[in-house]
């Protein structure tokens, strides 16, 4: 069959004839105001729509994810689900991914997601050493997932746990895993394996830090061609760091933040690294108490090294409605929401 | 150029159809566009507007007017007596209102307010198009759009089945 190549804005007859024709740019325009799942569906409208809509160049303007949060249930059986706050009216589903109920793997663990694409470890069902296990990259839009090769062997004195998903569709389609490698007594970072899917191989640079960062936990930021995790300086018990390093594994740096007795997180937000920091015990500079508070700090500038407080709030009316165990869980991809989790893990609060 | 009240620059804007509007430089400077002639002192005595017919250009103007910031002769009586978020809420009626027209002259809208880099009014123009269609099944969209269906049976069926959680 041919395809009609004729202008798709020809004038057809039917109810449009006569209309005002509008260009690519105004189509533009118009889509780039749609939630992201309206804009998948417009995609089928016509060949002309769906390469609009894929054009690289394009990409900035259209929205490209949906907001929300991915997290596990562990009842008798692990469960996988997405919770949107896009607030396009996608009610929490459940994700019926083949390979989450494949039988070649003992057991599945989400590690990251970043920007669409989703980070899973796979362990084999008899796992006989700590390299039993294969990472998985979903793309949970299509459904779609490729197994990583196996990453390179951990030298003695050396264990590798940490990993965070780096990938970027506003600025090319491959994305790389980094797999970071830490010391063995002491746990400060100490390299990094870097997996590229353009070269679909792994390749490992060393650590160019004066400081040894110990990550705080294990959760990883790429925002702005930089991978960021939370981490504590060696030999101090109150200096806390962002760790940052960019995918190639050339660029590294440390920017100091500010830490209470609470919980801490990192997240992407209005397009930069954004910090939140509840403690349930916070002081000010005069060491007076000041009881329960949140702060919410943002890197504005990727090259800068200082965060900039946005945000502070008193939370002890929340404590009341949640108790005083939480966590920051996250925050929102569009706007200054925090969203806290209660100690049970049962409550998603936004603040 | 004219003056017709003292201390008010005033700037006469042309259709291609021949029709002559005169408003305040303020007013005509919403649209980027317009200011950066203005700034670039390319607007001698009256400005050229190409593509956009007398109908068009009115109701521009008329948006323009409504919103152009306190410095406008009702503009700045209103804002010594009304609040800001009160304020606010009358331009969002109002933007209710201007924007009740049919298909072609909102598509006429957003081609105006394109060319004429005026934000606010591409935004309410692009922003209702949407809330209007949104939710409708492709055939309406493209009949709406004016975009046709060019894809080969088989490869829509592609494009459906990868795209089929936006379906749910």
């Amino acid at each position: 069959m041919e395809r009609d190549t004729k202008p798709w804005l020809n004038s057809h007859p039917g109810p449009t004839a006569g209309l005002p024709l509008l260009t690519d740019d105004l189509i533009l325009e118009i889509l780039s105001r749609l939630p992201i799942r309206s804009l998948h569906r417009f995609k089928c409208a016509s060949v002309s729509w769906r390469d609009l809509i894929a054009d690289p160049a394009n990409r900035k303007k259209l929205p490209q994810t949906l907001a929300g949060f991915f997290y596990m249930t562990i009842n008798n059986r692990l469960g996988h689900h997405f919770a949107s706050v896009s607030g396009d009216g996608a009610a929490p589903f459940h994700l019926s991914i083949p390979y989450l109920h494949n039988s070649k793997y003992g057991g599945i663990t989400q590690l990251d997601a970043c920007n669409g694409l989703l980070l899973y470890c796979g362990f084999k069902k008899k796992m006989e050493s700590w390299d039993d296990f294969r990472f998985l990259m979903c793309n949970p839009a299509t459904g779609r997932w490729v197994e990583l090769p196996p990453r390179p062997p951990v030298p003695a004195s050396r264990y590798c746990c940490t990993t965070g998903l780096a990938f970027d569709p506003a600025v090319s389609s491959h994305f790389y895993v980094l797999h970071f490698e830490q010391a063995v007594p002491g746990t400060y970072i100490t390299g990094v394996n870097i997996y590229s899917s353009r070269t679909g191989a792994w390749s490992f640079r060393s650590g160019r830090m004066v400081e040894k960062v110990v990550p705080l936990h294990s959760k990883c930021v790429f925002v702005g061609g930089m991978m960021y995790l939370i981490g504590n300086l060696m030999g101090f018990n109150n200096k806390y760091v962002l760790m940052v390093v960019d995918t190639e594994g050339e660029v590294w740096k440390t920017i100091p933040v500010p830490y209470g007795r609470g919980s801490a997180t990192i997240g992407v937000s209005q397009g930069c690294l954004h910090y939140v920091v509840a403690s349930t015990v916070s002081v000010n500079d005069s060491n007076e108490i000041l009881g329960s508070g949140i702060t919410l700090w943002c890197l504005k500038d990727h090259d800068s090294k200082e965060l900039v407080l946005k945000r502070s709030a008193n939370i002890n009316e929340l404590m009341g409605m949640i108790g005083e165990k939480y966590k920051v869980a996250e925050i929102h991809p569009d706007c200054d929401t925090v969203f806290l989790m209660t100690s049970e893990g049962d409550t998603l609060v936004g603040v | 150029m004219a003056t017709r009240e003292a201390g008010k620059k005033m700037i006469m804007l042309k259709s291609p159809d021949g029709m002559e509007f005169e408003v305040e430089e303020a007013v005509a400077m919403e649209s980027q566009t317009i200011r950066k002639m203005i700034e670039d002192d390319c607007a001698d005595t009256a400005i050229l507007i190409p593509n956009i017919n007398s109908k068009i250009l009115s109701r521009v103007i008329e948006y323009c007017n409504k919103h152009v910031p306190t410095t406008g002769a009702t503009g700045a009586a209103a804002s010594d007596t009304v609040a800001p978020a009160a304020l606010a809420e009358d331009l969002k009626i109002w933007d209710a209102e201007f924007i009740k027209v049919n298909r072609a002259t909102r598509f006429n809208l957003i081609q105006a307010a394109s060319y004429l880099n005026i934000k606010g009014l591409l935004d309410l123009t692009s922003q209702t198009t949407i809330d209007t269609i949104s939710d409708n099944s492709l055939e309406e969209i493209r009949s709406f759009l004016s975009t046709k269906n060019d894809y080969l049976p088989e490869e829509e069926q592609t494009i459906r089945r990868e795209n089929q959680w936006a379906f749910q």
